[in-house]
């Protein structure tokens, strides 16, 4: 039968996967209202990483729960992980470039235009190190996307400043601590590895419950893609 | 009247713009509002009207945009753009800006003339609001002097309500685009919040952009 450890690691997955999913559908069902192809990208991207999120925890949750560490195991974590740093990568600079389209200057922060090649690059060199090292060590230890997380968040932070746009600016308060709760839970990760034994309940409550904080950022991050009003009075819009 | 180059929101509109007439389109970036522009400006170069476009963009930027509605972009307007127009847009020059359309549209009089721009969020964003209500107010007037429709979207959501609606007074015609929660729906509705010669109206439309066309129809809740 299931432990307590295990029940504990499914109502968390449930929860994460609950925000993540509901996050992705507001993305996407926001960007099928959209027309312009720059916003349209933005609003898919956001929804793609909550989808991300929920393939990964998924996975997490699985393998850890059953502490899988067979070859193909390794692989398809290797192949899931590092697919993170494509989509974060493509998240990002799909919203910079938001940013530089509402800035009245339309000024290119960090010169991204340029940058988002060497970003990308590296991007993708950190993308086939992480399947390298998944395959030979295991998933688990494979670094989180730290570095892509750190310029992306650099980039938007200067671009939100720019922008003087109050609805970009709460999509990117929104989606700033989105990523931070993402980039602490995957740093957390390795330091409550050391402080609690192996499988430990109170390890992956904390742990979780950030990815659950970062969930509901995410969903938060989405809902504020666009200004969404409310129908004022139910008689003024009968046809 | 001109016609808005889109046959549904003629219908919706009795025939198009008003003559002489300034119109605001308010709406959530990416929602289409520049459609409306483009569409306008076609229309008037097929009825060889003499077409300006202001832009804070580069051309080949809104070049790109036109051909993703799938607008045959084959005869062009006179630019005012950031880069590749006929003229260089300077937002930080109101004065100069003012001067040349106004200039423009003196040499080009004798035909009814369309003025389309997407430059008014930028100007909220670069100066106060009050300094922007004398500019715009002042222009309007300028261009109500010919045979000319004045068309400029606004973006939602970037500027405080006060400033929107203070905006929305300038203008004879508000076209509203909005996104609309309804549950675990988003639905953009279209509202013609006010056209001069047509009494107000409340109603909403549902609007969609279909097979090169925008198509509108009465929103039942």
């Amino acid at each position: 039968m299931f432990d307590s450890v295990s029940i504990t690691f499914f109502i968390l997955w449930v929860l994460v996967v609950g925000l993540f999913s509901y996050a992705a559908y507001w993305a996407f069902i926001i960007r099928r209202a959209l027309v312009s192809g720059l916003y349209r990208r933005q609003a898919l991207w956001a929804g793609t990483m909550g989808l991300y999120f929920v393939a990964l925890s998924t996975f997490l949750t699985i393998a850890l729960s059953f502490n899988l560490t067979a070859l193909s195991v390794n692989i398809l974590g290797g192949l899931l992980i590092s697919s993170g740093f494509i989509v974060l990568f493509a998240w990002i600079d799909s919203t910079v470039r938001v940013a530089r389209r509402s800035d009245p200057l339309l000024r290119d922060t960090l010169r991204w235009s340029r940058l988002r090649y060497f970003i990308g690059f590296v991007t993708v060199g950190g993308a086939i190190s992480t399947i390298v090292i998944s395959i030979n060590m295991g998933f688990a230890y494979v670094a989180p996307f730290g570095g892509a997380l750190l310029f992306g968040a650099i980039a938007l932070l200067i671009s939100a400043t720019r922008s003087g746009d109050a609805t970009l600016r709460r999509h990117l308060k929104w989606m700033g601590l989105a990523i931070a709760m993402l980039w602490l839970a995957s740093q957390l990760t390795g330091i409550l590895f050391r402080i609690f034994p192996a499988g430990s309940i109170t390890s992956e409550v904390i742990t979780y419950s950030v990815v659950v904080v970062g969930g509901f950022c995410l969903y938060r991050s989405a809902r504020s893609l666009v200004p969404l009003g409310h129908m004022p009075l139910p008689d003024a819009s009968l046809a | 009247m001109l016609s808005t180059g889109l046959d549904e929101l003629d219908q919706l509109l009795k025939g198009g713009y008003p003559d002489k007439s300034a119109i605001l389109v308010v709406g959530p970036p990416g929602i289409g509002k520049e459609a409306l522009g483009y569409w306008f400006i076609q229309n008037g170069l097929t009825r060889e009207d003499f077409c300006l476009y202001v832009t804070r963009l580069a051309v080949s930027e809104v070049l790109q945009d036109i051909r993703a509605f799938a607008i045959n972009g084959q005869s062009a307007p006179v630019w005012f753009a950031r880069e590749g127009g006929q003229t260089k847009c300077d937002l930080s020059d109101l004065p100069g800006l003012s001067f040349s359309v106004k200039e423009t549209m003196r040499r080009n009089g004798e035909r009814p003339i369309r003025v389309v721009t997407d430059i008014l969020s930028s100007l909220l964003m670069l100066n106060s609001p009050e300094v922007i209500y004398r500019y715009v107010s002042q222009l309007l007037s300028d261009v109500k002097q010919y045979n000319a429709v004045f068309l400029a979207t606004i973006e939602d959501g970037m500027h405080q309500p006060q400033v929107l609606v203070a905006m929305q007074q300038l203008f004879d015609g508000v076209v509203e685009l909005r996104l609309y929660e309804e549950g675990l729906k988003v639905l953009p509705l279209l509202r013609i919040r006010k056209m001069r010669g047509m009494p107000p109206e409340s109603q909403y439309y549902n609007f969609s952009f279909n097979h090169r066309k925008m198509e509108i129809r009465a929103y039942v809740r």
